[in-house]
């Protein structure tokens, strides 16, 4: 082994900052300190833990055959440590030390979220995420089942104290800049590129006055000359941390899921880590709690009207980060690999493993377009998302009317069977209103194949081999079954001689033309309201939830869109709210 | 007729030291080393391997190394180490085993990458790492001879650029 590499092997053994001191040693150290394996590894166990949690072992991967940079990784470590410096430190309101301990919780939280138990990790299509979990209990008073402690610090009690000082930190929101600021806050106001700027005052005022705040050089140098400002309210703040720390971890997991080599580990690792960072939010939900509630209510108190909109809490910062850092940049890619999995699954080309990833995929999809409010209605067969979920379900539905085309030659009998097969899929991986959807498609081309199969045989029919007059008979000549065969002869008593025959002869035919009756019912039954949605439709509505939701409900409650702080205040002037 | 299987003697690798002087393991141990396995998988009938750049103090301590691993698997030291002190980083009986001066280890460290022998090589450089943990910039420059080939206003940029070190 060459000097060199004994050297770098030594440098494996030691942490980024000691890297950091070795770099600045002579240019020699500097040149071997700056290992891409090095610094990923370093990113990587700062920011996401223990990777063997993510199957990818601590050891032996002093080789890294990727193509990223080295100062890649630096910059994605450097910004998780950095990240410290966004949160307050005012002596007056948490001690330094406080506030050093809630910046270790939090990202030890997000490095390592204590997971639900592997029989509760929402494996099955029957059971919600964790995130789904987490947003139905988001408006309602139960919370989350308390997770158990293990932890030194204490961030809960940490953060009630804050509430000794409830008075001073609302009199921080009695100017009208600073109540927008809480305002945009609390809604999360989306501001993808521009973190520093969204909180700025000169923001608002700059909206108000131009519309020319949307040109990109301009918002940078604005953005820069005026970041947060020092005297920005405490809980603002502090908001603002949270949000800047969820960024820094998203992007290190965006580059960690990135380095996959093919789609379908991507996508696999995509779902891994979404999960975690979901446990992160439920945890942190809970440490956070005393901080949320004061927030509430300080903005209760700040403005008169107190609008019926989400309540504050970390969940909506943390998902927009992880929106726009992770989901934006793998988005298409999980809903190609979806669609590839299905047609292979159609084709019976994948195990057991993928058709479980197809649904795990499925289920992060939904994920991000949902909301608290819509959340309720999952299972209803008119769910609308304006999220991710609606474009999986129109390539769906676009792909299985592509591959029942292949279908329709068969015979109706194996039309029958392949379209039975392929409804078990879509039930096992899709939502409600995609399995009606698809159902639908399914009942046109079957009830079809079917009228076309009966006539046919009815013209080989040669007519008065016998007369069995009989109740099933007279049924069948009154069904849907008979009208078909009027359409083709006038002549009842042929038809009711093809009818006996069949019986007579026992044919399979019957069971088929019963198969086809009962289609037909269905497709009654599925150009009505649905009993299932009825039953949903009324336990929601005694908990005031309804399945349409109002314009300004979609814009305020939306996980998935980003909405400009002007779209924001246009709703809440003109519904008059604030 | 009396057979007593007990009494077969393994047989013996003969390892000749730069010096040429003869250590002998047996081969089971031997077998740690990738190298010595290779000798004796490609030519079956070698008892004897020459070792010339590795003298007969070291090939002792390696041998030692290779009898107490010679049933088990040594254990892995994670990445980074968590201490300048190796009883916290690995087993007690690596930490002692390992517990030698600068030259040794640096020897050592020769021979198990001539021998390949990884475990016994990482060992090496956890030790070796261990001198570098928690030390200053100037306290590694004085104790390893470094020259300092930045000029100071580049060395005052370094530090600029890396405060977050000491977070």
């Amino acid at each position: 082994m060459q000097s060199s590499n004994i050297l770098s092997h030594i440098l494996s053994y030691l942490t980024y900052q000691e890297l950091l001191a070795c770099s600045c040693l002579n240019k020699h150290f500097q040149a071997l300190c700056n290992n891409t394996f090095l610094w990923r590894r370093e990113a990587l166990r700062i920011g996401i833990g223990n990777l063997e949690l993510f199957g990818e072992p601590l050891l032996g991967i002093q080789n890294s055959q990727k193509s990223s940079s080295s100062s890649k990784w630096k910059e994605l470590l450097r910004g998780l440590i950095e990240s410290k410096k966004y949160w307050p430190t005012d002596h007056s309101v948490l001690e330094p030390s406080d506030t050093n301990n809630l910046v270790k919780e939090f990202l030890s939280i997000l490095r390592e979220p204590q997971m639900p138990p592997p029989t509760l990790r929402r494996e099955s299509k029957c059971l919600p995420t964790i995130f789904q979990e987490l947003l139905t209990y988001y408006l309602i008073d139960e919370s989350p089942a308390a997770l158990p402690s293990f932890d030194d610090f204490m961030t809960e009690d940490i953060l009630a104290k804050l509430f000794d000082w409830s008075e001073r930190l609302e009199n921080e929101f009695k100017g009208s800049v600073e109540k927008n600021q809480f305002t945009i806050a609390r809604w999360a106001l989306k501001d993808p590129k521009f973190d520093s700027w969204t909180l700025s005052p000169f923001r608002l005022s700059i909206e108000s006055t131009t519309d020319t705040y949307d040109q990109e050089d301009d918002l940078c140098q604005l953005s820069q000359k005026f970041p947060l400002k020092n005297s920005s309210p405490f809980l603002i703040k502090l908001y603002y941390a949270i949000k800047k720390t969820s960024s820094v971890h998203s992007k290190l997991i965006l580059a960690s899921i990135l380095e996959n080599e093919d789609d379908l580990s991507l996508c696999n690792d995509y779902i891994t880590k979404w999960n975690s960072y979901c446990a992160s939010i439920k945890e942190l939900n809970q440490k956070y709690q005393a901080f949320c509630t004061l927030f509430n209510e300080i903005f209760n108190k700040t403005h008169e009207k107190t609008p019926n909109f989400p309540p504050f809490s970390l969940l909506r910062p943390m998902v927009f980060q992880w929106k726009r850092k992770v989901f934006e940049t793998v988005k298409d890619k999980l809903i190609n690999t979806a669609l590839d999995l299905l047609n292979k699954w159609r084709s019976d080309q994948i195990d057991e493993e993928l058709s479980y990833l197809l649904i795990k995929i499925v289920q992060a999809l939904i994920d991000h377009s949902v909301n608290e409010l819509n959340v309720r209605f999952l299972d209803h067969s008119q769910f609308y998302t304006d999220g991710i979920y609606e474009i999986l379900h129109q390539k769906t539905v676009v792909a299985t009317l592509e591959y029942y085309k292949t279908l329709k030659n068969l015979p109706a009998d194996k039309l029958s069977e392949a379209l039975e097969k392929d409804m078990n899929i879509i039930q096992r991986v899709f939502l409600k209103r995609t399995q009606i959807e698809i159902e639908k498609i399914r009942n046109e081309i079957e009830i079809s194949a079917w009228k076309s199969c009966f006539c046919e045989s009815y013209k080989e029919f040669k007519a008065g081999i016998c007369c069995v007059n009989s109740n099933v008979t007279e049924n069948l000549l009154d069904s849907e079954f008979g009208r078909i065969l009027f359409n083709v002869d006038f002549n009842k008593n042929r038809i009711r001689q093809f009818i006996e025959t069949l019986q007579w002869r026992n044919d399979k035919m019957v069971e088929n033309i019963q198969h086809f009756l009962k289609l037909f019912e269905r497709k009654v039954e599925l150009q009505e309201k649905l009993i299932d949605d009825l039953i949903i439709e009324e336990e929601n509505e005694q908990c005031g939830f309804m399945l349409e939701q109002s314009p300004e409900e979609r814009i305020l409650f939306s996980l998935t869109n980003d909405i400009s702080p002007q779209q924001f205040m246009g709703i809440v002037i003109n519904t008059d709210l604030l | 007729m009396f057979y007593n299987f007990n009494k077969i003697e393994e047989v013996k690798i003969r390892l000749r030291s730069a010096e040429g002087h003869i250590c002998e393991v047996e081969e089971s141990a031997a077998l740690m080393s990738s190298f010595i396995r290779s000798m004796i998988e490609g030519f079956n009938e070698v008892t004897e391997v020459s070792l010339p750049n590795i003298n007969s103090v070291v090939i002792e301590k390696v041998i030692e190394y290779m009898r107490h691993y010679k049933d088990k698997d040594p254990p892995i030291i994670k990445k980074p180490i968590i201490s300048s002190k190796m009883e916290e980083n690995t087993s007690a009986w690596d930490a002692g085993f390992i517990d030698a001066d600068w030259n040794m280890v640096v020897d050592l460290m020769t021979a198990a990458d001539y021998l390949m022998m990884i475990p016994l090589r990482d060992l090496c450089c956890a030790k070796m790492a261990c001198k570098f943990k928690g030390r200053s910039i100037d306290e590694l420059r004085a104790e390893y001879h470094i020259e300092n080939e930045f000029p100071s206003e580049m060395e005052e940029n370094l530090e600029f650029q890396h405060p977050w070190r000491l977070e």
